[in-house]
């Protein structure tokens, strides 16, 4: 293998894991304090990229600053973590937390295909491209490659949302409350946590992460119908890969499924996906609560 | 002056029922003791009066206050605070975490000044304050859960069963904790399996059979019940009871 190959592998991985970190990481969140699977988590991607494509495109027609296209996605990714995150977990899981798991997770595909229907309703099946953040960046050669800087600042976006939420997590009060209702969802409501609020709240940061996602992805790609479903499969993937619930875990998950993938992409093309499914397997096979299993989840 | 007062009580999970009807009041300032063989329904008790579960019917009221409908969150605030079966604590938090974890719905400055009054009581937590809760022995974890409870400030401390598993020397060190936090003026509701030891430390007692109270008096009387004594402190019932005896 030449030195050029592995250059590229490893960044090409790197920015997929990002890529992966962003989208599995709001849904691992979610997973860990309210033990469930949140498929609606794919339609929050697509509405984010959706939203931010169709935002950019008259930002960039008016001739603001162009730099304030980034706060533009933020808008959007907060905008959509709050409503449709209050939506739907003030008008579905709410009602759920008692029930099945496998209840939880059929309703939450339910959403996700409602939501899938309300896209093509807003939006249409046109494919919209808002491409200008990513041309105004420019690129960078490492290694006599070219490489998108707008690619390349994914890592830097992953990167601060991990240590931002490590931060959270082990540092402020909410954080530590939030870690108490992973660890033991009963001991922390003794203890006078309001889980309600912690539910909601935590699925309104998971939400947002995931609509952060799909609006810093946009102007990467091409925002047209099934995006949504092919993130929440990888999404699961990743989760499942790294243990559901943890967010060292996605992270580990991402590196593993990015390098894996950009290793088949550049070596041999055809193995794409089948890479990330054969990974997916083999530690579901030696260690199937995955690679950073949290405390199990229990149901009370 | 009665800060616990439970009517009627009816609860449980779902299609099972539990409690049939409990009734009981608990003085400030007291150690009121709650024994009663396995499934009797003594933690579904405590669970109820601490918002856990919602009962199905009957009167809790706290400080004169009804709380039959409030939740976990919103007792503790008011001032009761549970320690639940088994360890109740953080155990991937440290012993520091878990103190602070106990205060966190308190807003006040006498957080640390708290803290150090903890550590000062249970000298064992002192010397290990970050290290991990899941590694301290069970002793060691039954104190911090106290301890962590404590820190709320609660007016009425619900201890569920703390001197379970744990050897007898260290049981005697909790027990001894409780008398304690009792002449500090603390209120406690404790349940317990060792009948004898929580009856010889309780000021009333009650005895809780298939989810009714079946008897109430004294710690003394009921230590010197023939009833109980034959189900709760036989030599050969030991101290989980023969739910066969009916109590007179
Ligand atoms: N989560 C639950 N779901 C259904 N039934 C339950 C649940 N928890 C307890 N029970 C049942 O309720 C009854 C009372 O249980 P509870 O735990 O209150 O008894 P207990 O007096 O605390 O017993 P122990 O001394 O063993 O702790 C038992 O028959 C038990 O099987
Ligand atoms: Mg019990």
């Amino acid at each position: 293998m030449d030195s050029q190959l592995l250059v590229i592998i490893l960044i090409d991985g790197l920015v997929y894991a990002s890529y992966l970190f962003m989208v599995s990481v709001g849904l691992t969140v979610i997973c860990g304090v309210q033990k469930i699977l949140n498929v609606t988590h794919g339609a929050l991607y697509a509405f984010g990229a959706y939203l931010t494509a169709t935002l950019l495109i008259v930002y960039f027609e008016a001739g603001w600053p162009q730099f304030g296209a980034f706060f533009v996605m933020l808008v959007s990714a907060i905008f959509l973590g709050i409503v449709l995150g209050v939506i739907i977990e003030r008008g579905l899981l709410k009602h759920l937390y008692h029930e099945d798991e496998h209840i939880v997770v059929l309703a939450t595909f339910a959403a996700f295909l409602v939501l899938e229907d309300v896209l093509l309703l807003i939006w249409g099946t046109d494919a919209y491209i808002a491409a200008e953040p990513l041309m105004l960046l420019g690129q960078t050669d490492i290694a006599e490659l070219p490489f998108d800087n707008y690619s390349l600042s994914m890592v830097l976006l992953s990167a601060v949302v991990c240590v931002i939420l490590w931060y959270g997590l082990r540092r402020t009060t909410f954080g530590k409350m939030l870690l108490a209702v992973i660890y033991d969802r009963e001991l922390s409501q003794a203890m006078g946590i309001n889980v309600t609020k912690v539910f909601l709240l935590t699925f309104i940061v998971g939400s947002f992460l995931g609509a952060l996602g799909g609006a810093y992805q946009a102007p990467a790609i091409s925002v047209q119908p099934g995006i949504g479903v092919e993130v929440i499969v990888l999404a699961f993937a990743v989760v499942v890969i790294g243990g559901m619930g943890s967010i060292p875990g996605a992270l580990i998950g991402s590196l593993v499924v990015g390098i894996a993938r950009a290793a088949a992409v550049h070596m041999e093309p055809v193995l794409e996906l089948f890479v990330i499914y054969m990974i997916m397997a083999f530690v579901l096979i030696v260690r199937p609560q995955g690679l950073f299993a949290p405390a199990k989840p229990r149901k009370i | 002056m009665t800060i616990l007062e439970v009517d009627g009580l009816h609860a449980g999970y779902g299609q099972i029922r539990v409690l049939h009807g409990v009734g009981l009041s608990i003085t400030r300032g007291e150690i009121v003791g709650l024994i009663g063989a396995n499934g009797a329904g003594k933690t579904t008790l405590l669970k109820t009066i601490s918002g856990l579960i919602r009962p199905n019917g009957g009167r809790i009221l706290f400080e004169g206050r009804d709380i039959v409908r409030l939740p976990a969150h919103r007792t503790v605030e008011m001032g009761i605070c549970q320690v639940a079966e088994g360890r109740a604590i953080l155990k991937r938090m440290t012993v520091l975490e878990n103190l602070k974890m106990g205060a966190h719905t308190r807003r006040d400055a006498g957080v640390d000044a708290d803290i150090g009054q903890i550590l000062r009581k249970f000298p064992v937590l002192d010397e290990r304050q970050t290290q991990l809760a899941g590694t301290l022995s069970g002793g060691e974890q039954q104190m911090l859960a106290i301890g962590r409870a404590l820190m709320a400030r609660p007016r009425l401390l619900l201890l569920d069963e703390p001197s379970l598993g744990l050897a007898p020397m260290i049981v005697t060190q909790i027990f001894r904790t409780l008398r304690g936090l009792r002449e500090e003026g603390n209120t406690i509701f404790l349940v317990e399996q060792n009948a004898r030891r929580a009856l010889q430390l309780a000021d009333r007692g009650y005895v809780l059979e298939r989810g009714r109270i079946a008897l109430e008096g004294s710690g003394e009387d009921l230590l010197n019940d023939p009833g109980v004594q034959r189900t709760y402190l036989g030599k050969q019932a030991e101290t989980t009871g023969n739910r066969q005896t009916r109590l007179s």
